[in-house]
């Protein structure tokens, strides 16, 4: 045998050992597959915006946590202030325009996760009082520790009342007089996590108020005031969601006596109701509701979902609402109403907690705009900040048209994009002016109440109740 | 060399390198492992990823299965899909990665096919290493989705296959009562609750059915029973699947570590240990950063530093944080500086903010070391209020009822003290005493709803 023939013979030999030995070594060349991506991107805004952030001291060091915002003049001074409940400080905050800047300052202090804020003259002597809706935990907690607490003005300060304790976490206070004695009467949420209620407070005077239970059951978010039915007292209604997803109806039949209608439900217990708005969306003269679908705190990584977006719930007289859909927005969890385009009709204002953030192009806030017949076109207002939870609509910079203001919930991953209160200032469609809208605030809903895997701005209503943040 | 046997070498060398070749190519193109470009919250996760994934390109169905895990419990649903698709490709019998594929494709919103997946989860053997079979959960899922999708017949059907899974059966209970069929639901729930007789879930939707049926007074003792029932059924799966992974990389299993042995390790391994966290997470903008601080401030205090503790509270306050758990910190450092006065301060507005047993506690103490009688009973009042309050969730009647006698006792005009009082007295079967607590609370506050109804509702 030749020494070439030994050496085929070697290589004969060699070559699968060498194959067996290579192969673990070599590396993956192939391409990886495809990922699936989501959320909601649109087509931007005709309207223009300019984003403003209302900024707090230090507070590029933090990671605020806005769970409501409010445009009120709160002063009666004909100039609409911003109102913020800042959980993180565990206060009520101010903003005042100051030329091209904004002057924030703490109104109230030592309030345990405020949730909502309310301004309303409680005690009738000409000056806005503030009732603040206290969760005491931000995270998934069905421990008593809720609060309605009010703070009565005096002077240039606020006179703290304890109104209601020995409750779970109260998610949001509205006003109203319900037993037609001419004062003012509360109507509260009392969100919770497993247990919670809806209970009006009937005011007897001097700051004592009397508590009813309207119905049992956790994951109330908002309790909107209007007579809904048009008999000319006014009604309650309010979205649970922790649990079931329930829109109820309190019919006010006289003296103090309410009456519950189950207006809707879904068996889709994953819908994420995170507010509830009333307002006349097709004007023609009854108070429908708004609700905005998107909350999904119950994992530790919420992700847009089909069915997220916004509902509208027409009035069609007699305690019938009918549900239409009229936006889909991954995550959303506020919303706010007002004729943003000043053609006058009204438009919607969306704010998303959760449209998937790994894209960067996604929408945190869209409004959308009404063409008249109720039909609507969503338009992108901004990307930046995310994690949004509260919004609200009115003129804060004096120039008749709406603006859009927005509160961040930095509870959850990514902490990128983060902002606290952020203003949208209004400047028109090119080529146009003043728009007209009104002065006062809009009609808004959204707020944090953490419900967590589970936890809603609202108190997220479904965090994983450990570690992951977030209210339900 | 025989001509033939040449022959034989060529063919053989011919087929070897065709062979050879065609196994090289092979293995180049198998693919590689999808994982986000980044991870700018968890400085810690990049390189675990990397590592994992070569791991998984040059290993087995069990190692694309785990790095499917751990992308979910990150939230990276879309990449994890793939990875369990890879890790079933090798293994087309992992239950586990079956489940896995099913619970990525649900949470980036494709409900129906998850579904499919969830359905291939059920014909699919379990696991013999795993403690708990993945079929319930999967049929559980089935029936969830269907409900997300509307269809509560399906869904009903799906529950219904789910005999012996409680969850199942609660929400098969759910759909009965939704569907007006509140009879058959009393006698689910009849059943359900001698397996689970502290469920709140379970006499939540008690009480709604006896509503249904028109029983006030059994509406009543169900909604009562709610409140001492501590036990949940759970009504969503993803957290609890996703929670071991969550924890498994980045800052996370570092942070648990150091609490977990901050009170017995060595004292200068914690002090490096928490170094090396301080220095992981040092001007981030991530909650991880203040939970540095909240350990370095707990650390300094452990070891005699009140300046050191309050240089992390101005950080910590620097970071928005007004929080009682911040005050409380505060109060511990001013305290050990001999600061009585501030240290009483920071407390009394932590209570304000929240109160607690502990809280309270301190604050009866320090009013007794001062000689303040009104003080320390009001505190000590509220101390008792609190602790009676948690026993009471536990379902501890007797010492709660204890508790709240000596809370009263203290502070006897406070009507939610004589409310409850008449709670645990009327669970404990004793129904004069509970109204006499009930009226007494009435007696306090006359706007006192509850107790009003307590009195005009109760049963008989």
């Amino acid at each position: 045998m030749t020494s070439k023939e030994l050496s085929l013979v070697g290589l004969a030999l060699a070559l699968p050992v060498a194959t067996v030995l290579a192969l673990p070594r070599l590396p993956a060349l192939g391409p990886p597959r495809p990922v699936t991506s989501a959320g909601d991107t649109f087509p931007a805004s005709p309207l223009r915006f300019e984003r403003q952030p209302l900024p707090v001291a230090n507070e590029e060091k933090q990671l605020p946590l806005v769970t409501n915002v409010q445009v009120v003049d709160l002063d009666g001074d004909g100039t609409a202030e911003v109102l913020a409940c800042d959980a993180l400080g565990h206060r009520v905050v101010r903003f005042d325009r100051a030329g091209d800047r904004w002057k924030d300052s703490t109104l109230v202090d030592l309030v345990s996760y405020p949730a909502h804020v309310t301004a309303v003259d409680i005690d009738g002597d000409g000056d806005q009082d503030l009732v603040v809706s206290s969760l005491g935990d931000i995270m998934p907690s069905d421990a008593v520790i809720g609060r309605v607490i009010l703070f009565e003005k005096r002077g240039d300060g606020y006179e703290r009342h304890l109104l209601l304790d020995d409750v779970r976490r109260v998610a949001d206070v509205q006003p109203g007089d319900f037993d037609g004695d001419g004062d003012v009467d509360l109507a509260v949420a009392v969100f919770g996590y497993s247990r919670g209620e809806v209970l009006w407070l009937e005011n007897r005077g001097d700051f004592v108020f009397a508590d009813h239970v309207l119905l049992s059951g956790p994951g109330a978010i908002h309790v909107p005031v209007a007579d809904y039915d048009g008999d000319g007292d006014l009604d309650i209604a309010t979205i649970m969601s922790q649990d079931l997803e329930e829109l109820w109806g309190f019919e006010n039949r006289g003296n103090g006596s309410f009456r519950r209608t189950m207006l809707w439900r879904t068996p889709n217990y994953d819908m994420g109701s995170a507010g509830l708005v009333a307002s006349d969306l097709d004007q023609d003269g009854d108070v429908d509701l708004i609700l905005p679908v998107g909350d999904n705190l119950e994992d530790y990584d919420a992700f847009p979902q089909p069915y997220h977006g916004c509902l509208w719930f027409e009035n069609e007289g007699g305690w019938q609402f009918v549900e239409r859909r009229i936006a889909t927005l991954g995550g959303t969890y506020a919303a706010a109403v007002d004729d943003l385009d000043g053609d006058g009709d009204r438009d919607v204002v969306l704010a998303s907690m959760t449209n998937d953030w790994t894209n960067p192009a996604n929408a945190s806030l869209v409004w959308l705009e009404n063409d008249g017949k109720q039909s609507f076109r969503t338009w992108q207002i901004d990307n930046d900040p995310i994690h949004l939870v509260t919004v609200a609509a009115g003129d804060i910079d004096g120039d008749g048209r709406p603006d859009v203001v927005a509160g961040g919930l930095n509870l959850r991953r990514p902490y990128q994009r983060i902002g606290g209160t952020t203003a949208w200032l209004n400047r028109g469609l090119a080529g146009r002016g003043s728009t007209g809208g009104e002065m006062a605030g809009g009609e808004t809903a959204g707020g944090a109440t953490g419900r967590g895997p589970q936890a809603g701005a609202i108190p997220a209503a479904s965090a994983p109740a450990s570690d992951a943040g977030g209210a339900r | 060399m025989s001509p033939a046997f040449r022959r034989f070498l060529a063919i053989t060398l011919a087929i070897e390198v065709a062979l050879c070749g065609w196994l090289v190519v092979q293995r180049l193109q198998r693919p590689r492992a999808a994982i986000p470009a980044a991870f700018p919250d968890d400085p810690l996760l990049a390189g675990e990823f990397a590592a994992l994934a070569k791991r998984a390109e040059n290993g087995g169905a069990d190692d694309w299965l785990f790095l499917g895990e751990s992308l979910v419990g990150q939230g990276c649903y879309g990449h994890a899909e793939q990875a369990f698709e890879r890790a079933l490709e090798l293994d087309p019998l992992s239950i586990e990665a079956v489940y896995g594929l099913a619970f990525a494709i649900d949470r980036t919103g494709r409900v129906a096919e998850s579904t499919v997946q969830y359905q291939r989860c059920l014909d699919t053997p379990d696991d013999p290493r795993s403690p708990q079979s993945k079929k319930p959960f999967a049929l559980f899922a089935i029936g969830k989705n269907h409900l997300r999708l509307g269809d509560v017949a399906a869904a009903e059907a799906a529950f219904r296959r789910n005999e012996g899974f409680v969850p199942a059966m609660y929400q098969l209970a759910l759909i009965l009562y939704h569907t007006s069929r509140p009879k058959e639901a009393a006698a689910l729930l009849a059943r359900l609750l001698q397996q689970v007789p502290l469920s709140l879930e379970l006499h939540q939707l008690r009480a709604r059915v006896m509503e249904q049926l028109g029983e006030p007074a059994e509406q009543f003792a169900a909604a009562a029973m709610a409140e001492r029932s501590a036990h949940l059924i759970e009504s969503y799966f993803g957290t609890e699947f996703v929670r071991p992974f969550n924890h498994r990389h980045g800052f996370k299993p570092v942070l648990e570590a150091y609490a977990s042995r901050k009170a017995s390790g060595p004292p200068a391994a914690m002090e490096a240990e928490l170094a090396a966290i301080e220095d992981l997470v040092r001007d981030r903008r991530i909650p991880q950063r203040f939970m540095a601080l909240f350990m370095r401030a707990e650390r300094a205090l452990a070891t005699g530093r009140p300046e050191v503790a309050l240089e992390a509270v101005r950080q910590i306050a620097a970071g928005g944080d007004a929080s009682g758990s911040r005050l409380l910190v505060e109060a511990a450092a001013r305290q050990m500086q001999g600061d009585a006065d501030a240290a009483r301060a920071l407390r009394e507005r932590a209570e304000t903010l929240q109160p607690s047993v502990l809280g309270q506690r301190g604050l009866a103490d320090a009013c007794d070391r001062e000689g303040d009688a009104a003080g320390r009973d009001r505190h000590r009042a509220k101390e008792h209020f609190l602790a009676a309050m948690a026993a009471y969730r536990s379902n501890k009647l007797e010492p709660a009822l204890e508790l709240l006698k000596k809370s009263a006792a203290l502070v006897p005009d406070d009507a939610t003290t004589w409310f409850h009082i008449g709670e645990m007295e009327y669970h404990l079967g004793r129904r004069d005493a509970a109204d006499e607590a009930f009226r007494k609370a009435l007696e306090l506050r006359p706007g006192y709803g509850r107790a009003r109804d307590s009195l005009d509702r109760r049963a008989p």
